[in-house]
């Protein structure tokens, strides 16, 4: 997303306060580009669904909300997230209006994905779109 | 700031917010797409930080460690799993 275009955007005022208001602003800095499969996979092993917990030989251990309030800086309270899935007509119509998609584009996202998936590459142009849109607008 | 232009930021926004949660929190094994279905919270946008997004979160990965018969290695389930080390 971060690009010489976008990046006038990222850095406005208005934009960091709208994303610190969301709570979620904090996963723009949290990424591993190092990722250890080898230690990954030595945990998934040992992964028990019964428990939800690791299995380790000096005994159990889990990741627990406290974990990833510490470290993702996420909020664990309020609403309870729930949801079905949804259909792709759902989903279509959701980026249609959310998301001011084209409704062709929208299709063509959730038939590609066969599901009510979009790409990343999509939202990528039509984030570069809409900045394009809102500054025709503007000048 | 005019009506079309709020609703053309708001939308910004929100494709911004689905893309984040879609590589960070809610990754999936195809790692190039998200599920729209997290456009639900994304609706209202003074709303987004009433939700238990940590609960979400930790609920994703108890069932992504489930599903974890083969590589399925999320960004965060690193994250996290580095911690218990």
């Amino acid at each position: 997303m971060h690009d010489n275009d976008t990046t006038p955007i990222m850095v406005a005022r208005w934009w960091r306060h709208r994303l610190q208001d969301t709570d979620l602003s904090w996963l723009q800095d949290t990424s591993y580009s190092l990722i250890d499969h080898g230690l990954i996979c030595a945990f998934v092993e040992r992964w028990h669904e019964e428990t939800s917990s690791f299995h380790l030989p000096f005994g159990e251990m889990t990741v627990t909300l406290k974990d990833v309030s510490c470290l993702l800086h996420l909020p664990i309270d309020g609403m309870l997230q729930s949801h079905e899935a949804i259909t792709r007509d759902d989903a279509v119509e959701w980026m249609v209006e959310y998301l001011g998609s084209n409704p062709g584009e929208a299709l063509v996202e959730v038939t590609r994905t066969k599901g009510a998936h979009c790409r990343f590459s999509y939202l990528r142009r039509i984030f570069k779109d809409r900045m394009l849109e809102k500054l025709a607008l503007e000048t | 700031m005019t009506q079309e232009v709020r609703r053309l930021w708001d939308q910004v926004v929100r494709i911004y917010l689905l893309y984040l949660v879609g590589i960070t929190l809610f990754t999936n094994k195809s790692t190039t797409v998200v599920d729209v279905v997290y456009l639900r919270y994304f609706r209202d946008l003074d709303l987004v930080d009433g939700y238990s997004w940590g609960a979400a979160a930790l609920a994703h990965l108890y069932r992504e460690l489930n599903k974890a018969t083969r590589w399925n290695c999320s960004k965060v389930s690193e994250y996290l799993t580095l911690l218990q080390v």
